[in-house]
């Protein structure tokens, strides 16, 4: 691949590479070498990629090595997440663990409320969530991404919302009060 | 509003927030959400959840990672993946035969404290044996002194028909007699 033209694609979509994978990731080591993954790959294949197809090939490799990545971690790290779903349980408590303090971010609490709950979500269902909402993919486009059906893909996303909004309910009071609330008005109603 | 028809509602809330469903079906799905601020509750709450994962922030590659690939790029090189030191140094899969080597001892140091716990007791010989085995071992000490004796007088008559200097021989004489009490 031509120097120039990679340093462009580098340049276009390093942040949302590395975004992706840090959230599906939540480790700040992890998301640096499936960054580098990423790109070391599209160097080597990039001759053969569609031009027209260059995002959603990224994004089907950085949905690849998120995922490989997650079962490299295997045991120890579900551990580890496993501690920090129980310890997420005290949202105040969430903090951007391996974040580098100068780029931290002002994270909002519902934010915060909103990563807590995405832990609990498996990697591959956080990555198609990311993919559809975050980084505003239609179903088909994801779907033609990671080799699944569009329906496939929907009912993926589907689950994975339901999964988090169940989530989000049990940490926060407020949409506790509204879902409870409508939930007694349709029961009783 | 009838409980079934704010089921229905609902269940195509997602949908509606994701911008999914046809025209008609929307706008029949808006006209109930006028009139019923339940379902209206729960769709608000769903377009929250959305904006809330589209809103997430886009975080910047750190520049050392593109920095390097780059580089790499420049010089004509294939990128190289870069790891972490400890990483480099101790990738995931090198602890597996470490830890499988550590139990492999582990269950041979078990088992071989367990044999030596319960190793069968010495055999018990008879008085006669004993005797025998005894008499063996005398004979067989004997016979070695024998043998030493005779290689010693073997290796000082060689040294002596050598002619060595006078010296020397007397040297070598007297330690014979003195080791075996015969004159050589």
């Amino acid at each position: 691949m031509d120097g120039v033209v990679f340093h462009n694609l580098l340049r276009k979509h390093r942040d949302r590479v590395f975004s992706h994978a840090w959230y599906v990731l939540r480790n700040r080591e992890d998301a640096e070498d499936v960054t580098q993954e990423v790109f070391v790959k599209l160097w080597e294949h990039g001759k053969e990629i569609d031009p027209g197809k260059t995002e959603a090939w990224i994004m089907r490799v950085t949905h690849n090595a998120c995922i490989d990545c997650c079962r490299r971690r295997s045991r120890k790290q579900k551990r580890q997440r496993d501690l920090e779903a129980e310890g997420a349980a005290d949202a105040a408590a969430w903090r951007p663990q391996e974040w580098d303090p100068e780029g931290a971010f002002e994270w909002t609490e519902t934010q915060r409320i909103l990563l807590s709950a995405m832990d609990e979500l498996p990697a591959s269902v956080r990555s198609l969530l990311l993919m559809h909402y975050f980084q505003d993919m239609p179903m088909d486009r994801i779907g033609e991404a990671v080799g699944m059906s569009e329906s496939a893909v929907k009912v993926a996303v589907h689950r994975g919302r339901k999964k988090l909004k169940k989530a989000l309910i049990k940490r926060n009071p407020e949409w506790s009060r509204r879902i409870g609330y409508v939930e007694r008005i349709v029961q009783t109603g | 509003m009838s409980n079934e028809s704010c089921r229905q509602v609902r269940r195509k809330l997602e949908s509606l927030v994701d911008g999914l469903l046809s025209r008609p079906e929307s706008a029949a799905i808006e006209r109930h959400l006028d009139a019923c601020p339940v379902c209206r509750t729960a769709a608000a709450l769903e377009q929250r959840l959305k904006r809330e994962l589209e809103a997430l922030p886009r975080l910047p590659c750190p520049q050392r990672v593109s920095d390097a690939l780059l580089d790499a790029v420049k010089e004509g090189e294939k990128p190289r993946l870069r790891r972490t030191a400890w990483k480099a140094l101790f990738p995931s899969w090198t602890w597996k035969p470490a830890l499988a080597g550590g139990a492999v001892l582990i269950v041979a140091l078990c088992l071989s404290h367990r044999f030596r716990e319960t190793a069968p007791p010495p055999p018990v010989y008879t008085e006669e044996e004993v005797l025998r085995a005894r008499e063996i071992v005398k004979w067989s000490l004997a016979y070695s002194a024998q043998q030493v004796q005779e290689s010693e007088r073997s290796v000082f008559r060689e040294v002596l028909n050598r002619r060595l200097p006078e010296t020397v021989e007397q040297a070598v004489r007297a330690v014979y007699k003195q080791t075996t009490g015969e004159s050589p």
